[in-house]
C-alpha cells in the first residue's frame, strides 16, 4: 500500500520556488530524501507531515487528503514527526515533555499514557535520563527525545528530517538502529545529506534538487547508475567531476573515465555526485 | 486499531480530552519561576510596612490584599505571557503542532489552565479578606471592601493571565509581553482619562480613591461583569488568532465585544 503520494507538488515562498512540480511515493520501510542544502527536501518532509499544504499539486497520506481538516486530524493521529530544528521546552524533564507530546496526542487515560511514555523512551535509550531537564542533555539525547515523541502511539508513518545531523559516529550508528528497527511494518520517510545513512537505511530512495526530483528507486538502482564511471590513478584526472585524494595516497575520479582506466566499484556517492554533476538526467526506477 | 486509539479508547469526548490538557498548562503555569517573585515581594513588603501596630486583623487583611491584588496581576501577566510563548521561544511550536490536538484547541486550553486556577485563587484570597472582615471588628471602615469590589478580584487575576496569553498570541516576538503591558497600562490611562487608572494591576477597585477620585469609577457588580466581559474578549481573541479563524473571531468576540463595552458603558456613574 502506497502510504504517501505527491503529485505534481509545487510550493513558492514568495518568489523562490522550494518545490516544482515533485513527485514522490513512499510505502512501508525506510524511503530517504537525498539532496544538496536548499534543494527542497525539508519542504518536501513539511508537507508530508501535513505543517505545509502545497500550492499546487496533491498530497495523500494514508489515503486521505490532508487539505481537508477531518482527515488531517484523522492523519495526525497516526503520524509521528521529527522537524529538522526540533526545540522543547527546555524546563521540562524528558519524561514531562513526552508525556506532555501524549496528552496533544490525546491519550487521556494517564496510566496507559504513562506506560506508553515509559516505552518509547525505553525504545530510544533514554530511561536514565527520563527525569532529567532537557535543558541539561547533550544534543544527541535531545535528537532521541524529539525520535521518543515521533514514536508516541505506534504511528503508521514517521517523518524524520535529518534525524542524524550532528550526532556523533555513536550516536549516529545507534539512531540508525532505531529508525531500521521504527520502519518494520510502517512508513518511513527521511530526509539526510549523509549518504551512508541512505544506504544503510533506506529501501527507496529519492534524490531531489531545486525542488525536482532527480532520481527514484532503490539505493542499489541509483549506485548501479555510476557502474564504469569510478576509476584510480595515480593523479587527479581532467575527465573526472569529482576526484579526490584516498588515505592511500591514490586520486579516486568519478566521471568519464579515460581508455584503460582502473575501475572499481561505485558507491552510492559516486552516483549521487553524477547525478548532480549532470543536471539533464532524470531517471526513476519503478 | 493504532496505540493511540487503544490508549485514548474510542474517541474520548472531547471534554476529557480538553480537562488533561487544561491541567497539564495550569501546572505549567504553577511552576513558572517567575510567579516564585510574588511570595518574597509580599513578605518584605508587608514587613516593612504593616506589621508596626502588631500582627492584628488589619494587618492580615492588607496583607492578603497585597499579596493577591497588588503585585500579582502585573507578575501574572508576564508568567503567563511566558507560559504561552514557551513552545514558541522553544521553537518546539511545529513538532507540537502537527498533533490531533488543533492550534484553537491548545490555545483554549492554555486560556483555561491559566484563567481558572488563577480566578480560584483570586476568590480564595477575597473570601480570606470577607472572612477576617467577619470576625474582625478593629478595621477602619475605610480599608473595607464591599463584596461587590471583593468579586473583581478573581477576574483581575484571571485577566491580568488572559492578557498575558493574548499578548503571546498577537505579538509573538521577544518584547511581546513589554508592549502588551504598556499598552494595557496606557490603555487605562487614556480611556479614564487619569494616569492611576491606567495602573490596574495594581487593582484600584471601584472605592478605592486617589487624590479623593477613585481611579476605576463606577457601579462595583458592573464593574465585576464588565471583567467578566473583557476575561472572555481575551480568550476569543487568543483563540481565534490564527488568519483562517477571523470569520470566527468576527462572529463570536463581536457580540461579547459589544455586551462587555455596554456594560462598560453602564457602570459608569
Amino acid at each position: 500500500m502506497t502510504t504517501v503520494r505527491v503529485t505534481g507538488a509545487t510550493k513558492n515562498f514568495g518568489r523562490t520556488r522550494a518545490l516544482d512540480s515533485i513527485d514522490l511515493e513512499a510505502g512501508q520501510g525506510v524511503t530517504g530524501l537525498l539532496g544538496p542544502n536548499g534543494a527542497g527536501k525539508t519542504t518536501l518532509l513539511r508537507m508530508i507531515a501535513t505543517v505545509l499544504a502545497p500550492d499546487r499539486g496533491t498530497v495523500t497520506l494514508l489515503g486521505r487528503d490532508p487539505s481537508r481538516p477531518d482527515d488531517r486530524t484523522w492523519i495526525r493521529e497516526r503520524l509521528g514527526y521529527l522537524p529538522q530544528d526540533a526545540g522543547f521546552h527546555r524546563g521540562f524533564t524528558v519524561f514531562e515533555f513526552i508525556d506532555y507530546v501524549a496528552i496533544l496526542k490525546e491519550m487521556t487515560d494517564r496510566r496507559a499514557r504513562h506506560d506508553e511514555v515509559r516505552r518509547v523512551i525505553t525504545l530510544t535509550g533514554l530511561a536514565p535520563v527520563s527525569a532529567k531537564r532537557i535543558r541539561a542533555l547533550s544534543g544527541g539525547m535531545r535528537r532521541r527525545v524529539g525520535l521518543a515523541q515521533a514514536l508516541l502511539g505506534d504511528p503508521d508513518l514517521l517523518v524524520l528530517d535529518e534525524p542524524t545531523v550532528g550526532l556523533d559516529p555513536e550516536q549516529r550508528l545507534r539512531f540508525r538502529e532505531m529508525i531500521s528497527h521504527a520502519g518494520e511494518g510502517r512508513a518511513v520517510v527521511l530526509s539526510s545529506h549523509q549518504t551512508e545513512d541512505i544506504t544503510a537505511l533506506c529501501t527507496r530512495i529519492a534524490v531531489i534538487h531545486q525542488g525536482r526530483t532527480r532520481f527514484t528507486g532503490t539505493p542499489a538502482e541509483l549506485t548501479a547508475q555510476a557502474t564504469g564511471r569510478v576509476w584510480t590513478d595515480t593523479q587527479r584526472s581532467p575527465a573526472a567531476i569529482a576526484a579526490w585524494r584516498t588515505g592511500d595516497g591514490i586520486y579516486r575520479n568519478v566521471g568519464d573515465p579515460p581508455a584503460g582506466a582502473e575501475l572499481i566499484p561505485p558507491t552510492l556517492e559516486d552516483a549521487y555526485l553524477l547525478l548532480m554533476g549532470e543536471p539533464e538526467l532524470e531517471v526513476t526506477h519503478s | 486499531m493504532t496505540v493511540v486509539e487503544s490508549v485514548t479508547g474510542p474517541r474520548t469526548a472531547i471534554s476529557r480530552r480538553l480537562a488533561t490538557l487544561i491541567g497539564r498548562e495550569a501546572r505549567h503555569l504553577a511552576r513558572h519561576p517567575v510567579l516564585w517573585l510574588i511570595p518574597p515581594i509580599v513578605v518584605v513588603t508587608t514587613s516593612l510596612d504593616g506589621a508596626s501596630a502588631g500582627r492584628n486583623a488589619s494587618y492580615w487583611y492588607g496583607t492578603v490584599f497585597v499579596a493577591a491584588a497588588f503585585f500579582a496581576p502585573l507578575i501574572v501577566l508576564f508568567a503567563a505571557n511566558l507560559v504561552a510563548s514557551s513552545a514558541r521561544r522553544s521553537r518546539a511550536e511545529e513538532m507540537l503542532s502537527v498533533t490531533p490536538t488543533t492550534d484553537t484547541r491548545r490555545t483554549l486550553a492554555m486560556c483555561l489552565g491559566i484563567a481558572l486556577p488563577l480566578a480560584g485563587t483570586g476568590a480564595i484570597a477575597a473570601g480570606a479578606m470577607a472572612l477576617i472582615d467577619s470576625r474582625a471588628t478593629n478595621i477602619q471602615a475605610d480599608e473595607l471592601l464591599t463584596t461587590g469590589e471583593l468579586a473583581q478580584l478573581p477576574f483581575v487575576l484571571a485577566g491580568a493571565g488572559l492578557l498575558g496569553v493574548l499578548g503571546a498570541r498577537w505579538l509573538p516576538f521577544t518584547g511581546g509581553a513589554l508592549i502588551t503591558f504598556v499598552a494595557a497600562t496606557l490603555g487605562g490611562t487614556v480611556v479614564f482619562g487619569r494616569f492611576d487608572s491606567g495602573i490596574w494591576w495594581m487593582w484600584w477597585s471601584t472605592s478605592t480613591t486617589f487624590e479623593g477620585v477613585p481611579p476605576v469609577p463606577g457601579e462595583p457588580w458592573l464593574h465585576v461583569a464588565y471583567l467578566a466581559g473583557l476575561c472572555a474578549c481575551a480568550t476569543v481573541a487568543a483563540v481565534y488568532r490564527d488568519r483562517t479563524q477571523w470569520t470566527r473571531l468576527a462572529l463570536v468576540g463581536g457580540p461579547i465585544l459589544a455586551a462587555t463595552l455596554a456594560v462598560g458603558w453602564l457602570q459608569l456613574p
